[in-house]
């Protein structure tokens, strides 16, 4: 018998279960009735999720022939969709945490020009017409309209103040 | 009631709930228009910038934006067979067989009132039946609440979805999402790891934002749209027809009854639009006018899918206003905007806040007025919205997610529990689990519990209180038949595959 990969994402979710059941619930949770409800919910899974491995266990699901269905397509369409995606992640994962030191104007105009690159946008002027104006139509909604002062990240706060002390 | 109505007309007929009501309009537009883009990404997107509004603009201005990509998404579909919408899937049989045959501008029109029609038939159903239906729901009680939530959320699980044991898979992870925080009696810490932020729980729009809108567009970028901008160059010249007021006339019936099954198919918690059109669309095909040509380019195929599936959209408000059951992932993301008014929806809501419930009922009526006048501009420049740019596009939006997530609370620890929630999206999409059931059941989980717990301090820790109680015992069986149907829909389709 093979197994399918709804079989493994099952028994993948069923190790989570056992962790969430026998270590986290009890770490993190008073015993007693507050305990109830987390544990429950972890049983709902438990229960569903053996489902989830019996029925994968027994043919492939519609989910994964639809997966097949698409990989042909990109091999048709052209591949690195899947790299642009992982790309993408990296880099508003970095912008994301490095919010505190570059803020969400030089962060957000960097973020743009690196996305928009990865996704195929490689000509000069709107490029820059994009990235620089994305982060400056936030600033006039945010900081004009709705009074809110977004962080502009240490890295330009330290350089206000050598420009206000010079 | 005649006197809360009253209020509400004064509430509704003000300048910037019609402004708030044309953004929410268009953006649906724009959104429902462009393959992938759904209403659910434009929703999650808006729903931060709403809580600098006022609560009833704030919530016109997202009702808006479902109308909007209701018939948002019925545009591609007819002109390119491109449904930008699951549920214009229906639309696109019938209306680009229209297209080919240069009937274009025709069907586009018929769209728009039939979505009109049907959107409209169903606000109506909903100012007349919520009332009354919030009364019957005061008078329940915990047992009678906790059977409902958990049918609710058995229904959702498995029918919201490709596959509904991975549904109610997700649905149980969103239960055990909503215990996180304090708990509701001992106020002792759950789950949270110490982190403060966690202590009033997982903040809600970062999540939905992450698990919707993040992961949608990471998905996006991976499979990519290629094949579609092809499909757009390839497309037949735009007809001029215009409707007819006989042809208009000839629609009537169909877009009532459709409009009729669209409003039972979305009131019903975890039945979506999709369903509707294609049910409406099924029942025109076998008893109503016009029917040997629905599915060969009927002006009436288009009108009942469209009318379907648009009278969902009022329809999910019922289980919401009534019960503060979110039927469907709209429903869920209305439902967070009025939470973060400190809005809190459910039997009590028509009591406490009568007028502006009132008001978003006549708000509902109003928008579909403005889409009428909106949706024939649209169909005029639909064309260059199709052809965005989405090298562009994306990164404009991911950018507005990070902004969005910070602008509520002010804390960085939001845009990082946001694409947290984007990555668990992206992966529970690439492994055939949708999210929007965990959405739900994270919203419905705490009143489960509370109700849960209530029950058994009523009855000294005897479970059977779920039993005892006529209304109760009806959801508690219900709840059963539902696990036992699936499980012997599973046994059946087994059978089937063995004897090939």
């Amino acid at each position: 018998m093979k197994a399918t990969a709804d079989a493994k994402t099952a028994l993948f979710i069923l190790s989570i279960c056992a962790l969430l059941l026998f270590w986290v619930i009890p770490a993190n949770v008073e015993k007693g009735p507050a305990r109830l409800m987390p544990n429950l919910s972890v049983v709902w899974v438990v229960l569903f999720t053996f489902w989830l491995f019996i029925a994968g266990l027994r043919g492939r699901s519609n989910h994964e022939k639809e997966e097949e269905a698409a990989l042909i397509d990109k091999k048709d369409l052209g591949a690195g969709e899947s790299f642009n995606a992982f790309l993408l992640f990296l880099i508003w994962g970095v912008y994301i945490f490095s919010l505190p030191l570059f803020g969400f104007y030089l962060g957000g105009f960097l973020a743009m020009v690196a996305s928009m690159r990865t996704l195929g946008k490689r000509s000069g002027k709107p490029l820059l017409a994009w990235s620089l104006g994305a982060p400056t139509g936030i600033y006039l909604l945010f900081e004009i309209v709705l009074q809110l002062r977004l962080p502009k990240g240490k890295l330009i706060d330290t350089l206000f103040s050598i420009f206000a002390f010079s | 009631m005649y006197a809360q109505l009253g209020e509400a007309v004064f509430l509704v007929f003000t300048l910037k709930n019609l402004i708030g009501a044309t953004i929410g309009i268009l953006v649906g537009f724009i959104f429902g228009s462009i393959p992938g883009l759904t209403g659910n990404v434009a929703l999650g997107l808006l729903v931060p910038f709403t809580f600098y509004m006022d609560p009833l603009i704030g919530i016109v201005t997202l009702l808006g934006i479902g109308k909007g990509t209701s018939f948002g998404g019925s545009v591609p579909a007819i002109l390119f067979n491109m449904p930008g919408t699951p549920q214009a899937t229906a639309t696109a049989i019938d209306g680009h067989l229209l297209t080919q045959k240069g009937q274009s501008k025709k069907a586009l029109h018929m769209a728009l009132y039939a979505s009109v029609g049907g959107d409209l038939f169903s606000d109506l159903c909903l100012l007349a039946v919520a009332p009354p239906l919030a009364m019957v729901a005061l008078k329940i009680g915990p047992p009678e609440y906790a059977t409902i939530i958990m049918f609710s959320l058995l229904i959702i699980g498995a029918f919201v979805g490709s596959s509904p044991i991975k549904g109610l898979i997700s649905a149980g992870f969103g239960l055990l999402l909503g215990t996180v925080g304090l708990d509701l009696f001992s106020a002792s810490d759950r789950l949270t790891f110490n982190i403060l932020r966690l202590e009033d729980g997982i903040p809600l729009i970062p999540m939905l934002m992450g698990l919707l809108v993040l992961s949608e567009i990471f998905l996006q970028i991976r499979r990519s749209y290629m094949g579609s901008e092809k499909s757009l160059n390839e497309t037949t010249a735009q007809g001029n027809k215009k409707l007819s007021w006989k042809e208009l006339k000839q629609a009537f019936p169909t877009i009532f009854r459709s409009g009729a099954l669209g409003t039972f198919i979305g009131a019903t918690p975890g039945l979506g639009a999709t369903l509707g059109a294609f049910l409406a669309y099924n029942v025109s095909k076998r008893i109503g006018k016009d029917r040997e040509n629905i599915g060969r380019g009927s002006l009436m195929g288009v009108a009942s899918s469209e009318a379907g599936n648009s009278a969902g959209t009022g329809a999910n408000l019922i289980p919401l206003v009534t019960l503060g059951i979110p039927g469907n992932v709209e429903a869920a993301l209305i439902l967070g905007a009025f939470m973060i008014h400190g809005i809190t929806p459910g039997p009590f809501l028509m009591e406490k806040q009568g007028p502006l419930l009132y008001a978003i009922f006549l708000s509902l009526i109003l928008a579909n007025i403005l889409l009428l006048a909106l949706g024939f501009a649209f169909i005029r420049v639909s064309r260059s919205i199709l052809h965005l740019d989405r090298s562009v596009l994306f990164p404009i939006i991911l950018l507005m997610t990070t902004v969005g997530a910070y602008s509520i609370s002010k804390e960085f620890i939001d845009v990082g529990i946001m694409f947290l929630f984007g990555i668990i999206g992206y992966v529970m999409r690439r492994f055939g689990f949708t999210p929007i059931p965990m959405i739900i059941a994270f919203l419905l989980g705490p009143l489960l519990e509370n109700g849960v717990r209530l029950s058994l301090r009523l009855s000294g820790g005897d479970p059977f209180i779920f039993f005892s109680r006529p209304i109760s015992l009806v959801f508690a069986l219900l709840s059963v038949i539902t696990i036992a149907w699936m499980l012997l829909a599973a046994l059946k389709k087994r059978r089937l595959r063995k004897t090939g």
